[in-house]
């Protein structure tokens, strides 16, 4: 019996080591699925995702205002229906081919199509078409006909009709309605090629047509003082052709980039001619004559240079050096053939103006210990105007003479230094030093040589697992040998500000706070204080803040809100003088925007829906306030509201099918005194084009079907 | 021989090891978060068939897309599925954290990237960089966004069919997530058309580089704004200074209360640099000068387009009598 037991017992404890074994074998079935040497090929549970598919998505625009502010962008064109269309196409195969192609908003004037295709790893073929509105604003007033060409005609009732403010206002049922809007259209198309897994090459070709009318003031006149203006639809027909070509290196020490690039704009106007309205400047001129923006082209070859010459230490280097020119036909003085002394010769024929540019900068990273990164950078920029510079016996405004001028072609050299350590004090807490200092020399200004030096130091600690602080302070000091104006007649006291000595205060605060797993919240604080503290004429100060608060919740795991509130302020002081010397009134201008935005966002609710709801306002006001002893008072301010309410929402119909339906409510207000409610004749001397008040109160509805081919 | 005597003794050793090696259930069972464990760990033998035997379709994460992408393709030779490690080309070996870890043991770490990362932003990065380092990631070290800690994984998503990053319906979402003033920037009365995605940020910035200011695409930032705006370039033979300097000097790049997307408006704006002792440059344009005041000879200098009702060409003129903007 007591051996039947041992037997029995030996048994099962051969049987539990059997079972062992097998946890044993398991546990060594995992170190035999590991190797150091890549040996694998294909995977055999990898899905095959490789059917092409596509998306087709039809839909429908209905808008219940044409107001254009609120079609600013939208590229409505103030049409009540659109009807839209959207494609995509992605299409991989097993030899690495590919083809993806997104089309959007077709019906609209803002549509695209992006097309990327080619072979991976060998060559790559983009082509992106994009077209875009700019609608400025509709039904502008204006006497002129011919809008979009060159010459702007009058009804020869008109020609040389208005002599004075009260002439304006009768001209009213004479005037007609245009739109002030733009368009571009893009066309870009590049070629990558990969030849190896070092070398490749980029040649990229991009063309822009953009049409229609921006706003021109133009003014004729025997004096500056004695001029009438009228605000022109200046026509725009530009084309921009640009060309790249570039090789590229990429190795495990050393990334270049080789390229040239070359850019030409061409306009199709050289000039605007328009016929004189007014007739109390002078009976001599019947039309004049403003240069719009020449043809010019832009050529420059550039090198970047990247080297890793170990994990600690990277240099990196990039040179621009380019010519910008134009050489478009001059004018003549005026076209004011009546009076023959204008009828000078011209130091040149054409504007022979040439601009040599040249950027150089060297960069050098070094992780000098675990915790000490530094990062230095020595840059210089420099400006050469070769535009000859010659004597312009120019005419005043088509009808006097002006004094004998030469032209200013502006250059400077810039050389900038710069020093940032960054110190890892520990796991939550690092910090970093800036140091900068700018040197430019200019020829032709105010001053001939600015430095700046600029000191920063930023923060950051990582306090608890739930909250993050970061800070930053910067000092800029700006400072000048001498200034001396350069313009006739200009206070001596006038300090341009972008020359004047100035001490800068630069301070910002951040809090990211984790109030729970899905919860978030981030407060941001930015205050600015600039002082030019040797101005007396010009601005004088100028301080800014932002405070915005952001929230984010993953309430559930499908369902999300968001919000943020944002107050900024932006406050300067100038000082002017009415004698010519010392200040005799102050302005202080100050603009504000308070914006605010909500979100909920709910997705795969019964595994169909998605919707979510946005809400965002915009609060701005801009004061002009004035302390002075002279006679007068502030100006009115300037104000825009926006209210926006989004609700959208998608059903998922089938797998492949959907729909998608979005409402959109926007409300629109502003108070701008320069330009509201003018009639003809409220300016004296001008007669603008009488834009509408930009306000509206819209509704937009998009409902759209999806449906999805694999 | 009474089997079933003993059964309870095998059962107890049994348990004992069911205990000692616990049979992970799935891929969600709690992993190590110190990265530093992966360093010295082997590759797995099957590379993603043993990956996917875990995380497939039923993956909180989802992880099958990116074989929709260039990422997850086979026939490209520089993809990392081409590499021989596939998954773990990116992730690291996965040889220890495809091993059961025991009883009150975390499973082996394996890198993943992204906020919720517990690898810093610099060893998430080198994966990247391993094969995106030319181009515009050229100059990515010392860059602003490498010295502020942002891992590649922050912005980009590798996992998907196509990176939102590229979609410039949803790109300024994502440069929102950290940059949320201009979220609020580009909500004022006059912007660049960012909120209707027809001006993305990469249009101005190129977020990988450290060489330009304010990471702009262009070497200097006038060249950024001429690639849209080429008719301000010039060069022109009267010339505005401010104009061949920076355009920022007059204006907002972001969002502006003002038209043209200006600082301040004419003829204030203006006065902050002219003050000619010439009648009109230096006059104090207030309130008598709007519709309604009792001087109606300021409107003409106020009112409109202010200083630019005859100073059109504030840019710069090509005209030989455009000496003063004015033609």
């Amino acid at each position: 019996m007591r051996g039947m037991n041992q037997a029995k017992f030996v048994t099962h404890v051969f049987f539990c080591f059997v079972v062992y074994a097998g946890f044993q074998v398991c546990g060594a079935a995992d170190e035999a699925e590991l190797d150091d040497e890549p040996t694998v090929d294909r995977c055999k549970f990898c899905p095959d995702l490789l059917n092409p598919s596509a998306e087709l998505a039809i839909g429908t625009w209905i808008a219940s205002s044409d107001a254009s502010k609120f079609d600013e962008y939208r590229a409505l064109q103030g049409r009540t229906v659109n009807v839209d269309l959207g494609v995509k196409l992605h299409y991989l195969d097993e030899s690495a081919k590919y083809l993806w192609l997104d089309a959007q908003q077709l019906g609209l004037a803002s549509r695209y199509l992006s097309i990327e295709g080619g072979k991976q790893g060998s060559y790559r073929i983009d082509f992106d078409y994009k077209q875009s509105r700019h609608w400025q604003f509709g039904e502008a007033k204006t006497p002129y006909l011919g809008v979009e060409s060159d010459k702007l005609s009058l009804s020869d009732s008109l020609k040389q009709s208005v002599n004075d403010a009260d002439d304006l206002q009768t001209i009213k049922a004479q005037l007609h309605n245009i739109d002030v809007a733009q368009s571009r259209k893009q066309l870009a198309f590049a070629i990558n090629k990969t030849f190896n897994k070092r070398w490749s090459s980029r040649i990229g070709f991009r063309y822009e047509k953009k049409d229609g009318v921006i706003t021109s003031g133009a003014a004729i006149g025997s004096a500056y003082l004695n001029a009438n203006s009228v605000i022109l639809p200046e026509p725009i027909d530009y084309q921009t052709r640009s060309i790249d070509l570039s090789a590229l290196y990429s190795g495990n020490i050393l990334q270049a980039q080789l390229g040239i690039r070359s850019h030409f704009f061409d306009n199709a106007n050289e000039y605007l001619r328009w016929d004189n309205l007014f007739t109390s400047t002078g009976s001599e001129v019947s039309e004049a004559q403003i240069a719009l923006p020449p043809s010019s082209q832009h050529h420059q070859v550039y090198v970047r240079l990247g080297a890793q010459f170990s994990e600690k230490t990277q240099l990196f280097y990039q040179l621009n050096v380019g010519r910008m020119s134009q050489d478009d036909t001059l004018l003549p003085y005026t076209i004011n053939t009546q009076d023959q002394s204008f009828n000078r010769s011209l130091p040149h024929v054409s504007a022979e103006a040439r601009v040599d540019h040249l950027h150089s900068q060297v960069k050098l990273s070094h992780r000098a210990t675990e915790e000490l990164k530094l990062d230095g950078a020595l840059i210089y920029h420099e400006r050469n105007n070769k535009t000859p510079v010659s004597n312009y016996d120019y005419v005043i405004l088509d009808l006097a003479d002006g004094d004998n001028r030469t032209n200013n072609p502006y250059d400077f050299k810039d050389y900038t230094a710069k020093l940032a350590s960054r110190y890892r004090w520990s796991e939550v807490l690092n910090s970093e030093v800036l140091l900068r200092r700018d040197v430019k020399k200019r020829s032709l200004q105010a001053t001939n040589k600015t430095t700046e030096d600029m000191l920063g130091i930023k923060s950051k600690l990582n306090a608890f697992e739930s909250l993050d602080m970061s800070f930053q302070y910067r000092y800029k000091k700006r400072d000048y040998d001498n200034y001396a104006v350069t313009l006739s007649g200009e206070n001596p006291l006038m300090r341009k500000y972008y020359l004047a000595k100035m001490k800068q205060h630069y301070l910002s605060g951040e809090l990211f706070y984790l109030l729970s797993e899905s919860t978030d919240l981030n407060l941001s604080l930015e205050y600015g204080l600039t002082d030019y503290h040797d101005t007396d004429i010009g601005l004088t100060d100028a301080q800014n803040y932002h405070v915005q608060l952001d929230i984010n919740s993953m309430v559930f795991e499908f369902f999300n809100i968001s919000g943020y509130a944002a107050l900024e302020q932006y406050r300067s002081n100038q000082q002017g003088s009415t004698n010519g010397s010392t200040a005799d009134w102050e302005a202080i201008n100050t603009d504000q925007v308070a914006s605010l935005g909500v979100g909920v966002h709910a997705k795969e609710l019964f595994e169909r829906i998605e919707f979510g709801i946005n809400y965002t306002m915009s609060l701005a006001s801009g004061k002009t306030e004035y302390e002075t002893s002279l006679s007068g008072g502030d100006l009115p301010d300037f104000e825009s509201t926006r209210h926006t309410v989004n609700l959208y929402g998608t059903y998922r119909l089938k797998e492949n099918m959907s729909l998608r339906l979005s409402y959109l409510l926007e409300s629109y207000n502003e108070k701008n005194w320069q330009t509201d409610e003018l009639a003809a004749g409220d300016i004296p001397r001008v007669l603008t084009l009488l834009e509408e008040n930009h306000d509206y109160l819209a509704n937009l509805v998009f409902l759209s079907y999806a449906y999805q081919f694999e | 021989m009474n089997f079933f005597r003993h059964k309870w003794i095998c059962l107890a050793v049994f348990i004992a090891f069911l205990g000692v090696y616990s049979v992970p259930a799935s891929s969600e069972q709690e992993v190590d978060t110190d990265w530093r464990k992966q360093i010295d760990a082997p590759y797995t033998k099957k590379g993603a068939d043993r990956c996917l035997k875990c995380h497939d379709e039923d993956n909180e994460y989802p992880i099958l897309p990116i074989f929709q992408s260039k990422h997850g393709q086979f026939s490209n030779p520089l993809s990392p599925m081409s590499s021989g490690h596939q998954c773990e080309t990116c992730h690291g070996p996965g040889g220890l954290h495809i091993k059961r870890p025991k009883r009150g043991e975390l499973r082996a770490p394996i890198m993943n990237f992204g906020k919720k990362s517990s690898a810093p932003a610099a060893e998430q990065n080198k994966v990247c960089l391993q094969c995106h380092r030319s181009n515009a990631r050229i100059g990515w070290h010392g860059s602003r966004h490498e010295s502020s800690g942002l891992a590649c994984a922050n912005c980009h998503t590798i996992h998907v069919a196509q990176d939102l990053v590229f979609d410039r319906k949803r790109q300024a979402d994502i440069c929102y997530g950290c940059h949320r003033k201009q979220r609020s920037e580009f909500q004022k009365a006059y912007t660049h058309p960012v909120r209707f995605g027809q001006v993305v940020c990469t249009d101005c910035h190129n977020t990988h580089d450290a060489m330009n200011d304010h990471l702009l695409q262009a070497a200097t930032e006038n060249e950024t704004c001429f690639q849209c705006h080429a008719e301000k370039r010039g060069p022109y033979l009267w010339e505005h200074a401010p104009v061949t300097e920076q355009c920022s000097l007059c204006h907002i790049p972001h969002g502006s209360n003002h038209p043209a997307l200006l600082k301040k408006r004419a003829p204030l704006l203006c006065q902050s640099c002219h003050m000619q002792n010439n009648d009109h440059t230096n006059q104090l344009y207030n309130d008598t000068g709007k519709l309604g005041g009792n001087n109606t000879d300021r409107r003409n200098f106020m009112l409109g387009k202010g200083c630019l009702n005859c100073h059109a060409r504030i840019h710069g003129s090509n005209h030989p009598s455009g000496v003063k903007l004015l033609r």
